[in-house]
């Protein structure tokens, strides 16, 4: 038996057949016993089946879950494996499944096999590298190595140290030079190319290319309604352009259309409309950053409500205990629905206009542990196709 | 009326056209405010709205014209210069605070502002509106943005409808 460690989104260019409706494919890793191996299955949107893929790859030992979200780089998904020595990539184009050893650390490093195996590493991530492959950034005590990995002209690769970050500067700017719990990578907007670290209970966030660092606010509250707004008011002219106009301003936030789509019939027709949705996602190229999560052992955290991301009142009224967040990519976010340990359906959302598809995981009689998302460049389109990765692992 | 006050150009005569508004009453204006209207402008352009003819504006009331006008004016000279790729950061500023005070009004008058926008043609200035009504109804729950922008409470068939909807997105709604 076979137990499902990863899954992923990802969206297909030209998917959907002009419908508006993009395609994606959800990508599972699956673990196998004797030997101990990894094989990867893609569920398909337009078909609506899975494919298994020929790659195999042989792993030294049991692989449970894969806690940190996937990373996807070019036209590859890379999980960080919680033994901190290796990276499972799978190639979206070639179907093939490969590890990548992590760069060694240096002798007299104090953070040396810290037992935190069973948690997620919160001082590793999976970065896009400046030469178009990927990058590791590592932190330890009070600074961020970037590293790259770079082939050779033999073929063979190593691992090169493009820079190292020293954070003390920024604590201090920030005003968060007292702090005494160490820094965690808790997130990594990919889009963004963003890491969130925290430092006790505060977060900032660290923009890759520009080294640029900003504190984040993370807001809990709700907006109290003003009593100012419930006097009766002059009515808003009642055209569909300029109503369309005006909600074209709205901030892609998962809320704004959603929110628009309940004042009335007539606004709901105009946000359902795929002509204006094509509006909305050319005028909002670049996703917005609506913040981070952590699988597992953090919940999942943000700058919007948690609310807005409830998923009471799903169809069936699942409990939300059940519940795993696995993954969140081009505008899609990767929830299992796990009663008994077992994922037995994969929903896969845009929190953006509120969206979504179960994808049922019937073919696998297996435990997952892990998933991602992912969708194509080029097309913008809030329904979008993707692809599904899922990592098994047996009992 | 007021006269602009940007008199950089000062080239003696510049060509004026008369607008009528819907109560009748008469704008003079420089033809290139007036031209920020794609409506107005093609009838500026075929000789329209000189001399004593005027052109009327049915949709318009004159509250209102007075008002697209103060826009019209402020923005004609960086229009002029085909969006002005060569204005300094100063003067952006100073539009930009301008615009910002301007949307600043009561939402009678606001709503008046982007239909005649709308009717006339004038893309900045509907673009300016739209984007202050859409910043009054962001991060508002859908009763909110119905009692924001003057929407009668709605029928118990509409509420019903409404929680039906919700339930289906699964939305927090207060």
């Amino acid at each position: 038996m076979a137990i499902l460690v990863a899954a992923t989104v990802v969206a297909v260019a030209g998917g959907g057949g002009g419908t508006g409706r993009r395609s994606f494919r959800l990508i599972g890793l699956f673990f196998y016993y004797r030997p101990t191996r990894l094989t990867a299955s893609v569920y398909s949107s337009d078909s609506g089946d899975w494919v298994d893929s020929v790659a195999t790859l042989f792993v030294p030992s049991t692989i449970s879950f894969i806690q940190s979200p996937s990373t996807l780089v070019g036209n590859a998904i890379y999980w960080l494996l919680n033994d901190a020595k290796t990276i499972i990539q799978f190639d979206l184009e070639s179907q093939s499944l490969a590890s990548v050893e992590q760069p060694r650390r240096g002798r007299g490093h104090a953070d040396v096999d810290r037992r935190r195996h069973a948690f997620p590493d919160h001082s590793r991530l999976i970065v896009p590298a400046d030469n178009g492959y990927f990058g590791l950034a590592i932190l330890s005590e009070r600074s961020i190595k970037f590293w790259e990995r770079e082939t050779q002209l033999s073929g063979a690769a190593t691992w090169l140290l493009r820079r190292t970050v020293q954070l003390d500067r920024v604590l201090a700017d920030l005003e968060l030079e007292e702090q005494t719990s160490p820094l965690r990578i808790v997130g990594f907007a990919e889009e963004n190319n963003v890491i969130f670290v925290s430092a006790d209970d505060c977060i900032f966030m660290i923009h890759v290319e520009s080294m640029q660092f900003k504190k984040v606010k993370i807001e809990i509250s709700h907006r109290r309604l003003n009593a100012m707004t419930r006097r009766r008011r002059h009515p808003l002219p009642e055209n569909d352009d300029l109503l369309a106009e005006i909600l074209l301003c709205l901030p892609p936030h998962p809320s704004s259309l959603p929110h628009a789509g309940l004042v009335c019939k007539r606004w709901r027709r105009l946000i359902i409309d795929p002509h204006f949705v094509r509006r909305f996602s050319a005028r909002h190229q670049t996703p917005p950053l609506l913040g981070f999560f952590r699988t597992l052992d953090d919940e999942a955290q943000s700058r919007l409500p948690a609310s807005q991301f409830s998923l009471r009142g799903w169809r069936g009224r699942m409990p939300t205990l059940n519940w795993t967040l696995f993954d969140c990519r081009h505008r899609l976010v990767l929830y299992g629905f796990a009663p008994k340990f077992r994922i037995t359906e994969f929903v896969v959302t845009n929190p953006m206009t509120g969206h979504r598809r179960r994808i049922l995981n019937t073919e696998h009689d297996d435990r997952v542990v892990a998933a991602a998302v992912v969708a194509a460049e080029g097309e913008i389109s809030f329904h979008r196709s993707f692809r599904l990765v899922v990592l098994l692992s047996p009992d | 009326m007021a006269a602009p006050e940007s008199g950089d150009g000062n080239n003696g005569a510049a060509r004026m056209v008369t607008l009528i508004s819907s109560d009748n009453t008469r704008f003079e204006v420089e033809a290139a405010a007036a031209s920020l209207s794609q409506t107005l402008q093609l009838t500026i352009l075929d000789g329209g709205g000189g001399g004593g003819d005027g052109i009327p504006l049915p949709n318009v009331d004159s509250a209102t014209l007075s008002k697209v006008l103060e826009y019209c004016i402020k923005h004609a000279p960086a229009a002029a210069n085909g969006g002005a790729p060569n204005a300094t950061a100063v003067d952006r500023a100073e539009l930009e605070r301008f615009d910002n005070e301007f949307v600043n009004i009561d939402q009678s008058v606001l709503y008046s502002l982007i239909m005649a926008a709308h009717n006339l043609e004038i893309e900045g200035l509907q673009s300016l509106v739209a984007k202050k009504v859409a910043d009054m109804i962001k991060g508002k729950s859908p009763m909110e943005i119905r009692r924001t922008l003057g929407f009668p409470d709605p029928t118990p068939e509409e509420q019903a409808e409404m929680n039906a909807h919700m339930l289906e997105y699964g939305w927090a709604y207060e």
